[in-house]
């Protein structure tokens, strides 16, 4: 017996991925959720654009390497599952019965996966929220980020040197990062120092906790119009086999300005809403109302995976301390 | 000379999570030395290429390829792992292929179950409070187990709850009892005729664990949610239990576990408790005696409470137990602190047990800093309780019932601490809560050098729950903690040690 299920809201990339006549395999599975591979290959999307907000565009060139790059993903969870580019939450109530390798196709608004049809008829289509055009990250909110972060530093299971050797790359390669950064704005566009090739796909989780911290910068660069962005975003596409497809198709959704919902609060929290310096440092009552959600909207992001969370909103930091550093 | 063995599974995916506690549990098994599973990027491989984990096996692996290191004293050992990896992933692409019914909204679970009155909710706080509304449209009692719901919310759900005569337990309930059967984290306890209303946490918890000690059992537990006695909200899923627990004729007494209400709505719920017809046991944290009216029993500790319930029931019966109460005088002139030690940290999973001690030690005259006070944790105070169970240590990780390694390292750095005198610690067992919690203790505790300080603990749980209480107790008597029957108890052993002799 076949499972109906209606796709209630699903993100702008994996909507564009199965409202057009597709077919694929299921790439993965895991508890609750499963990804679907589109058969073929991709480049990466156009920038979104959402509401009346049009974003900076997106001027790196994808690279040779990029039309191997693999094949678009989405993921098709329950209800529970969180907004964002490519995540499909729909009102199926079981997936035990799908497996990797199971062929897909969608035609008419209706994908079939195995015995399982989902109608995408009634699907909302869910969007980042658009922020305003003068957006930038506000000195006190940005430590209250930094006291965050330090706080609720995940702990890992085991302690092993493995872990401890890790943590070493990461914190070498966002440093290098970091210094990469300076040099665009020191040298006028052109970074005398290396891109940090270890910082993609390290770590030992689903999504590495390198790549969430990129995800972090890209999403945060973006919102915050800063001008080594695009330079970024081609270095990132320049180096997606250096991860796993789940991971590099949330970067490409990354480097096109989508992330997770939460992502894009906390985001839009620590950004100041209309750059009125003056008014938020004069202003007590509204300073702790939007201090508290930002608190409120980093917990809702550490939530999310079981570090993933944690690593983007590094991200988010690194990229606000750089705006700081160098404000336009 | 140890052995190294790289399986490697190509384009296999786990999620983080079944990563890393699939990398700890084979950590964990015997001769292992060394176990990793991480996607096979080519960082990653270098990571464990410079850590020597890596043969030629796992440099073959791709950014889509799952590999598994593991390195240990013998070839046995590796395949041993090996076959417990491979179970367990086998197990987990199998999860749930069961095909039980599981309804996808709770109104469809409500007709698949018309006779149900009662729903736990256990979602993201902010869809907690359209759920519970839902609930009380189908005419239903909600639980909300779920926290970070608005206070502007709370007080809406159990206004509507109280005008649809049906309650509202929580947000954050954690624990309760109704009919006698545990909801939730609830220890596994008997039924008995005491109904109790509590904030719902660990105070209940504590407080049926030694009632079932002595003998007693429980009716109902209600919990109301830590916001109920604010003024805020008015006490008014307390008054409804109030009403619920005076009109159920097996219930013999009423119990009221709380932190001290807001001024209007101590009122209100005082005056009720005392018109309700029922003996009335009041353990209000922070409140003495003279501050609780007449006719209403007062009692200082959870311990007192259950104590006097028991006493005061006409159906007592003899005590499951048989723990004797020391003399803890005479036990605390016996026991030696390190010599220069003064300090005292308490390391607790139980917020509500985090704040009885801190009340205990502070009567003794052992002024602690806690991050359960107004004026929160003060990391350079002589005396610290700090609740694990906390929001600041719980977000993006277990809670410390649930996973009590992540007590381990402030265990371990207080444990090599020269200024640290005594450690209090609580385990707290029952249903959700790890599987063996002594264990972890046990583990940071041998691994101490010698001259360690005292570590005084207690253990909430029963014979009954499913992680034994005698052997949960046993396991750390056998490390040379010092168990005592109630958290009260160790809080005042802790008094004791530490006073000027």
């Amino acid at each position: 017996m076949g499972h109906k299920a209606q796709v209630i809201i699903a993100g702008k990339i994996a909507l564009d991925l199965l409202c057009t006549p597709s077919t694929g395999i299921v790439h993965a599975v895991f508890q609750r959720t499963f990804y679907l591979r589109k058969t073929g290959t991709l480049t990466p999307a156009p920038p979104i654009t959402t509401g009346n907000n049009a974003r900076q565009s997106f001027t790196g060139q994808p690279s040779a390497r990029a039309v191997s790059q693999p094949a678009l993903l989405c993921c098709i969870g329950q209800a529970e599952l969180e907004r964002g580019p490519l995540n499909v939450r729909t009102t199926l109530n079981d997936i035990t019965h799908v497996t990797v390798g199971d062929e897909w196709s969608c035609d008419q608004q209706l994908v079939s996966i195995g015995n399982i049809e989902l109608d995408l008829s009634r699907a909302k289509i869910w969007l980042p929220t658009p922020l305003q055009q003068s957006a930038v990250p506000d000195p006190q909110s940005v430590a209250l980020l930094a006291r965050f972060l330090e706080i609720n530093t995940p702990q890992p299971q085991v302690q092993h040197r493995i872990n401890e050797m890790i943590n070493e790359q990461l914190i070498n390669a966002v440093k290098q990062l970091q210094q990469w950064l300076d040099h665009y704005q020191n040298q006028g566009g052109q970074p005398a120092i290396h891109f940090p090739d270890h910082l993609l796909g390290c770590g030992d989780g689903l999504t590495p906790a390198g790549d969430d911290i990129v995800v972090g910068v890209l999403l945060a660069m973006r919102a915050w119009k800063m001008p080594a962005l695009d330079l970024l975003v081609a270095e990132v596409t320049d180096r997606l086999d250096t991860t796993s497809d789940i991971s590099a198709a949330h970067l490409l959704a990354a480097c096109s300005g989508s992330g997770i919902a939460p992502l894009h609060q906390l985001i839009d929290c620590v950004g100041t809403r209309d750059g009125n310096q003056l008014e938020y440092k004069f202003n007590n009552s509204r300073h702790s109302r939007k201090h508290e959600q930002i608190q409120s909207a980093a917990t809702a992001l550490c939530s999310y995976g079981h570090s993933s969370g944690y690593h983007a909103m590094q991200g988010v930091l690194l990229a606000a301390r750089h705006q700081q550093l160098w404000p336009l | 000379m140890s052995v190294l063995l790289n399986e490697v599974r190509k384009g296999f995916y786990l999620d983080s999570v079944a990563l890393m506690r699939l990398s700890a549990e084979l950590s964990a098994l015997s001769g292992i030395e060394e176990a990793v599973l991480m996607i096979g990027t080519p960082s990653n491989l270098q990571i464990m290429r410079d850590a020597d984990i890596l043969d030629s096996a796992g440099e073959e692996a791709g950014p889509n390829d799952l590999v598994i290191a593991i390195r240990a004293d013998r070839k046995a050992s590796t395949n041993r792992a090996l076959a417990h990896a491979e179970k367990a992933m086998k197990g987990n692409s199998a999860a749930g292929k069961a095909t039980e019914h599981r309804a996808r909204t709770l109104r469809g679970s409500h007709a698949s179950n018309p006779d149900a009155n009662l729903t736990l909710i256990s979602t993201p706080g902010e869809y907690a409070g359209i759920e519970a509304n839902s609930a009380l449209d189908l005419g239903l009692n909600v639980m909300i187990f779920s926290d970070n719901v608005p206070l502007e919310r709370e007080l809406e759900l159990k206004q509507r709850a109280r005008d649809l005569d049906l309650l509202v337990m929580g947000p954050d309930c954690g624990t309760a009892y109704i009919n006698g059967v545990p909801l939730a984290f609830a220890n596994a306890v008997n039924k008995g005729s005491t109904g109790v209303i509590a904030a719902s946490g660990t105070g209940l918890q504590e407080f049926s664990v030694l009632l079932h000690r002595a003998g007693g059992g429980i009716k109902h537990g209600i919990g109301v949610g830590g916001r109920d006695l604010s003024d805020s909200i008015g006490g008014i899923s307390t008054l409804s239990a109030i009403d619920l627990l005076a009109n159920d004729d097996e219930v013999e007494q009423i119990v009221l576990i709380s932190k001290p209400p807001g001024e209007a709505t101590a009122k209100a719920i005082f005056d009720k408790l005392a018109a309700c017809g029922k003996p009335v046991i009041a353990c209000v944290f922070g409140l003495s005696a003279s501050q609780i009216p007449d006719g209403i029993s007062c009692t200082q500790t959870l311990r007192e409470a259950a104590e006097l319930t028991h006493r005061q029931s006409a159906n007592a019966a003899d005590p499951t137990e048989t723990n004797t109460t020391p003399d803890l005088h005479n036990l605390a002139s016996e026991l030696t602190i390190p010599t220069g030690a003064q300090s005292l940290v308490g390391l607790y999973t139980g917020g509500t047990l985090c704040t009885e001690a801190l009340l205990i030690l502070g009567r003794a005259g052992l002024s602690c800093s806690s991050n359960t006070s107004k004026e929160g944790l003060d990391s350079t105070a002589q005396y610290q309780l700090i609740d694990l169970g906390a929001d600041e240590y719980t977000v993006g990780r277990p809670h410390p019932m649930i996973e009590p390694a992540v007590r381990t390292p402030l265990l371990q750095q207080a444990v090599n601490d020269k200024n640290v005198a005594v450690i209090l610690l609580d385990l707290v067992l029952g249903f959700g809560a790890h599987e063996d919690p002594a264990a972890e203790v046990v583990s940071a505790l041998t691994a101490a050098e010698a001259n360690k300080p005292l570590v005084v603990a207690s253990v909430c749980g029963t014979d009954k729950d499913p992680q034994d209480y005698q052997r949960q107790r046993a396991a750390l008597e056998a490390a040379g903690v010092i168990v005592c029957n109630s958290n009260s108890e160790a809080a005042e052993l802790c008094a004791l040690i530490l006073e000027p002799r």
